[in-house]
């Protein structure tokens, strides 16, 4: 008989998401449903506001890929006005993008996604000196891996064995699991690089710093370009930033893709990571300007996997619908026209798995209804999967030869076929290349803007409203986690509609009208579960998505029903002080 | 950190905020300063006095009406902070700032009407802001005051 097993809170993501799956009694995934279980509304606050309050707004419906939001949010405005911003301030985003790229892709790998493929445990019982050796089989230059160094992380690590949560931050995992295939001295490089990578994460967070001001929630974009000229004239700020960001690829080109061409030859032969993928179409947007007209990442679309040709992007065909989510306009609707007016129906009470194994009365999804807060996003009615593999796969198809290079590398590499790039450990493997990409390619965007800031210092463009006139526009790229749209209309010189299509959204979204399911639901379907009180293997397809849910859902108790309710004071001061 | 550090609750403003951090304006202790001072304003984001790190009050800084240690302290390990990368300070520690701070861009006076104050008239706006900002201050002074007064006796 089949049996439902749920995984919520799915921890190691960014916001709020909950899996069920359905599985039969050879332990293989015959359903799958995933739900956010967070409403957003940020859509709804932005309306009636001035449109240059608006980035720095929707840059806080999130704590990690803040800049990605305030960066599109500002483009969208741009758009709208009919804004060029000038060539130095597009460098300095690049700049800044570059940092948010590192600092994202090396937290993911490492510390969310990284034990669902390193066993701590393990580690422990590695021999460091063979470890230390075994580092150079993946990389000349391999970084905090000497024998001294891996001595000090398992006393570290061993250290945290002995409190009473267990391992520490590393308390309550599903160490030992049949699934994970490192030995212990592989485990012990990679948890090296796991806490090292907690330095390089600061280093990456200071990088955007420079010229951002804070990370997360940077500022110093202004409608028309960029504030931080000051910097951008300051020899000792332009060195600050090379310093930071040539620690970082180094770990990045020395850690990061060694410790992923570890993983492919250890995984490639592990079935719940090498399964084909169940949404094979693809779609990805140019980003980041690293000279006049020329981008790293292209834009386009790959249908069912078919590599050989790419279709341009229609941005007329992007919808959202919502009859599977917790919104009252099921209809496909264009963002331009989108609505977010909530209609929460709840969780239904059924029986899943256990803890122990055995059944347990549950609140359930109910998937022959509305059973999320996350829409269903659809290209001319098809889904997509966005992400750095959709980017990386999207410019191997088209030829983009930085790309090539790297892809093709790493496939000489790790004796990998094409092929697999499909695959959980594809996904994974395309964050990292498209990491390293970043990590070799945004010095080119730092020289240009050197070079052009000799001869041009505009950093900011101007521009009036006119409230008389109505405008609409979008900003759109790439970010860490995949393709991001922001859509805005203004009217009366304020916000008439406001809608954000995100990455997760686009792989996390429930069916749609037709019964069609996204990247996640579609991915889990046909995968084999070693352990239904140990879905490890579940959780390692979701995380290699990266999910980022605050941004993807439109403040919920799952148990009721009402929504938070805001008191807002008539004036100001009022009744505070 | 101030109770685990010192064993002792720190010492809270109006909005029960700790005082070591919340104690002074962005203006007071911002780098700045002396521009304000000296009358030399940004009056557009690029231009020269952009380079030469004028004051931001004219496009939006929020420093004089918000109270943290952000230009003391600044972010990310010192790094920098919105000043520093010729932002004008967007009021964010202080309550309701989203419907109560403005335009971000532009000086305070300068606001859409109903998203704040809950719909002052536009004419009267400029005024009424000053005025009240004023009473505000005056009234968290005098309530400042009191409160230390109580909380101080021996001071």
């Amino acid at each position: 008989m089949s049996k439902r097993v749920i995984v919520d809170p799915i921890t190691r993501i960014e916001g709020h998401l909950r899996a069920e799956v359905i599985v039969g009694d050879d332990g293989v995934v015959q359903d799958a449903f995933v739900s956010s279980t967070l409403w957003r509304g940020l859509e709804v606050i932005a309306k009636g506001r001035d449109p240059r309050n608006i980035p720095l707004m929707m840059q806080r419906i999130c704590g990690v890929c803040t800049y990605s939001h305030y960066l599109k949010s500002t483009i969208a405005v741009e758009d709208a006005l009919g804004i060029k911003i000038p060539y130095n301030a597009e460098l300095v985003r690049t700049l800044m993008n570059a940092a948010l790229f590192l600092h994202d892709h090396v937290i993911h790998f490492y510390h969310l996604h990284g034990v669902d493929w390193v066993d701590i445990v393990s580690a422990l019982s590695a021999d460091e000196a063979k470890a230390s050796k075994l580092a150079f089989k993946y990389t000349n230059n391999p970084i905090g891996t000497g024998e001294n160094e891996l001595k000090k992380v398992k006393e570290k690590v061993a250290k945290f064995a002995q409190n009473p949560q267990g391992l520490g931050p590393f308390a309550n995992a599903y160490w030992g699991h049949k699934t994970f295939k490192f030995t212990p001295e592989q485990n012990l490089i990679a948890l090296s690089h796991y806490l090292k990578a907690l330095e390089i994460q600061r280093t990456a967070a200071q990088m955007m710093a420079i010229f951002g001001a804070k990370q997360p929630h940077p500022q110093s974009l202004a409608v028309g370009g960029v504030t931080c000229v000051m910097d951008l004239l300051n020899p000792a700020r332009m060195g600050e930033y090379l310093v930071k960001y040539q620690a970082i690829a180094d770990f990045v080109n020395n850690a990061y893709y060694a410790d992923i061409v570890m993983a492919a030859e250890m995984y490639k032969t592990e079935p719940s990571v090498m399964k084909p993928m169940g949404v094979k179409n693809f779609m990805a947007h140019k980003e980041f300007m690293i000279g006049r007209e020329e981008y790293l990442f292209d834009s386009g679309i790959i249908m069912n996997g078919d590599l050989s040709k790419v279709f341009e992007i229609d941005e007329d065909k992007i919808t959202e619908e919502a009859t599977h989510s917790w919104y009252k306009d099921d209809a496909p609707q264009h963002p331009y026209e989108g609505t977010t007016n909530p209609n929460y129906t709840g969780f239904i009470d059924g029986q899943s798995v256990g803890p122990d194994g055995k059944m347990v009365d549950s609140k359930m999804i109910n998937e022959k209804e509305k059973y999320s807060w996350i829409k269903s996003p659809r290209y001319n009615g098809e889904p997509m999967e966005v992400g750095p593999l959709a980017s990386i796969l999207v410019g191997y198809a088209k030829g983009n030869k930085k790309v090539e290079a790297v892809v093709n590398e790493f496939l000489a590499k790790t004796g990998v076929p094409a092929a697999a790039l499909f695959s959980t450990l594809g996904r994974t493997a395309g964050r990292m290349l498209q990491a390293k990409l970043v990590a070799d390619n945004a010095l080119v965007a730092f020289n240009n803007l050197i070079e052009n800031l000799k001869v041009d210092q505009e950093t900011c463009a101007t521009y009036v409203i006119d409230k008389d006139k109505e405008y609409k526009g979008r900003g759109i790229g790439d970010v860490p986690r995949g393709m991001l749209s922001h859509w805005i209309r203004i009217k009366n010189g304020v916000v008439e509609n406001y809608q954000a299509v995100v990455p997760s959204t686009w792989n996390a979204g429930p069916m749609d009208s037709k019964g069609a399911k996204g990247p996640y639901e579609a991915d889990l379907i046909g995968l084999k579960i070693e352990d239904l009180t140990q879905p490890l293997e579940i959780i390692r397809i979701i995380h290699s998505y990266d999910p980022c849910i605050a941004c993807a859902v439109h403040v919920m108790d799952t148990k009721g029903k009402t929504l938070s309710q805001y008191k807002i004071d008539p004036l100001y001061g009022g009744c505070t002080i | 950190m101030h109770f685990i550090l010192y064993g002792t609750l720190p010492a809270l403003d109006v909005f029960n905020r700790p005082k070591w951090a919340y104690g002074l304006r962005i203006h007071d202790a911002c780098e700045r300063r002396g521009r304000f001072d000296a009358g030399e304003f940004v009056e557009q984001f690029g231009d020269e006095g952009a380079k030469d790190g004028y004051c931001l009050y004219k496009v939006g800084c929020k420093g004089p009406y918000t109270f943290n240690n952000c230009s003391k302290q600044k972010f990310n390990q010192g790094t920098s902070w919105p000043v520093q990368a010729g932002h004008g300070c967007m009021g964010c520690s202080e309550p309701d700032f989203w419907d109560k701070m403005g335009i971000v861009h532009e000086p305070l006076g300068d606001r859409l009407y109903h998203t704040a104050f809950g719909g002052l008239g536009s004419d009267a706006t400029a005024d009424k802001i000053g005025v009240g900002i004023l009473t505000v201050t005056a009234i968290g002074i005098a309530a400042h005051a009191a409160i230390s007064l109580i909380k101080n006796p021996k001071e």
